[in-house]
């Protein structure tokens, strides 16, 4: 990287030496840009009988510049209601050359048959940048990025967090996707999407050295998910009967308590579904007792014992019931499931 | 910076990689560094060639070959080239040639040297194993023939720029 203020130096010239010339693979743990090899040979003879010594000069090179950069996502889908805002995808940012570099970001909308809709750009799309408090993207922390105002910089070998966040359009149908590609740019003058091996004479870090395009042409890219969900499940718990041993309805020692979770699904297809409850502190489950009304199904009573049927006590969940509904398609009507504990 | 001055002031005095001896005597002795470049010609045939050090990165490889010429009127003896693997790179295993010369390496800086086959290390373990050659510091020719007036040799090594 150089800063901007020597562009009137820049001389683009690209290696080649009698063909194409091969552009190696780098690793990690690279020689720094700027690092000076130097080397003298000694030799030592005799001659008229006497031991004789000699030097040569010393050589030296400098090791120049390669801007290499790689941006991936982390294949963590945004799963998104619709409209929403402030979704967040996370990407990681190497500089994989062997200097320091700054990045320019942009965001930009996708055309692909996976992709269903589009963001209003720039309006609902913001890059942040990990300050590094808190793990994640937390809106309150992490830094807006403003293009060209305060580009990354990032040292060899260093990665920089950084998130896409996204508003999402009103109106998107269960399970269509938004994609949204960003890229990061070496600002180095004449280096991103150059040709591998182009040579950008003095343009390296410090100025006093050239700044090579490595394979990844200086820049680099990476699209991120957002995935709408319009499925809501409402889970709701209310006390269907007391039972005291006295006949009455007091919530008093050895009353049975009858309660009752009610389970709605509503747009779509709620996966995987699975209701645990923990038995109330204070309280024992009567053995027995666990209803599931599944419409348009009557009543059915399950067995404790995790067995042919979806639900156990305090075997899958210590302590609780589990009842596994699997994938529940809304629109069905609400699901029931009665639970009879004694108050100790 | 102290050290940016000093690259520039080296590289303007040896912009070709290249150096002479400034010694008097009759041996006049050598060095240059040249980077490997593979070349793909039109049949898709891969080759390599030697560019100047001017543009060097991390991967490259790049071959040092001193060259010794005897231009005294007699003939010399007992010829040693010593190189040490320069700082910040990695000597390439087998790369060191020279023409009836026997070659040895060091892995403590130039006191001792061995074979590469006797050449050991401590390891981490505080077990003694085999040197690699990457942590080789310095190399040895011991030029068997007698040099005569006139004739000149060389020997070369080659390094990777990790």
């Amino acid at each position: 990287m150089r800063t901007r203020s020597k562009i009137q130096q820049i001389v683009l010239a690209t290696l080649f030496f009698g063909g194409i010339t091969l552009w190696p693979s780098y690793s990690a743990a690279q020689t720094a840009a700027g690092t000076i090899i130097s080397n003298t040979a000694t030799a030592s003879y005799t001659v008229s009988g006497g031991p004789t010594e000699t030097s040569t000069d010393t050589i030296a090179f400098t090791v120049q510049e390669v801007i290499d950069v790689s941006l991936t996502w982390d294949s963590v889908n945004a799963i998104v209601d619709t409209p929403d805002t402030d979704q967040a995808t996370t990407f990681t940012l190497l500089n994989s050359g062997n200097g320091t570099e700054e990045f320019e970001l942009t965001v930009a909308n996708v055309s692909s048959p996976t992709d269903d809709f589009d963001f209003t750009l720039p309006a609902d799309v913001q890059i942040y940048i990990e300050d590094g408090t808190t793990a994640g993207f937390q809106l309150a922390e992490d830094t807006l990025y403003v293009f060209n105002t305060n580009d990354p910089v990032v040292a060899q070998g260093a990665s920089e967090t950084l998130y896409l966040v996204a508003d999402i359009p009103g109106g998107q149908t269960h399970n269509f996707e938004g994609h949204l590609t960003l890229t990061a740019d070496s600002t180095t003058v004449g280096a991103a999407g150059s040709a591998a091996g182009t040579t950008l004479t003095n343009l390296g870090d410090g100025g006093a050295i050239d700044a090579i395009v490595g394979s990844s042409q200086a820049d680099a890219s990476d699209t991120s998910i957002y995935q709408v969900n319009t499925v809501s499940v409402t889970v709701t718990k209310t006390v269907m009967t007391v039972l005291d041993e006295f006949g009455g309805t007091d919530l008093i020692p050895n009353a049975e308590v009858t309660y009752r979770i009610a389970v709605d699904v509503v747009g779509g297809t709620a996966e995987a579904l699975t209701i645990v409850d923990p038995i109330p502190a204070n309280t024992t489950y009567e053995p027995g007792t666990i209803q599931l009304e599944l419409p348009p199904a009557p009543s059915v009573t399950l067995t404790d014992a995790s067995d042919g049927d979806v639900g156990d006590y305090n075997l899958t969940n210590p302590g609780a019931v589990t009842v596994v509904l699997g994938d529940t398609v809304g629109g069905g009507g609400t699901i029931n499931i009665d639970i009879t504990v004694t108050i100790d | 910076m102290n050290i940016r001055t000093v690259s520039i002031t080296l590289l303007l005095a040896t912009a070709t990689g290249f150096a002479v001896a400034q010694e008097q005597g009759p041996i006049v002795f050598s060095n240059i560094a040249q980077k490997e470049v593979v070349v793909i010609d039109e049949n898709g045939e891969e080759s390599i060639e030697l560019a100047s050090v001017e543009i060097v990165l991390p991967g490259d490889t790049v071959l040092y070959t001193s060259t010794f010429t005897n231009q005294g009127e007699e003939a010399v003896s007992n010829i040693v080239v010593d190189n040490p693997v320069p700082e910040n790179t990695q000597y390439l295993g087998f790369s060191a040639r020279g023409e009836s010369t026997e070659v040895v390496f060091s892995v403590d800086g130039g006191a001792t040297f061995a074979g590469a086959a006797e050449l050991t290390i401590t390891g981490d373990n505080g077990e003694q194993r085999t040197a690699l050659p990457e942590e080789y510091t310095n190399i040895r020719w011991i030029y068997a023939p007698e040099l005569a007036p006139g004739q000149s040799s060389s020997v070369s090594f080659k390094v990777r720029i990790p």
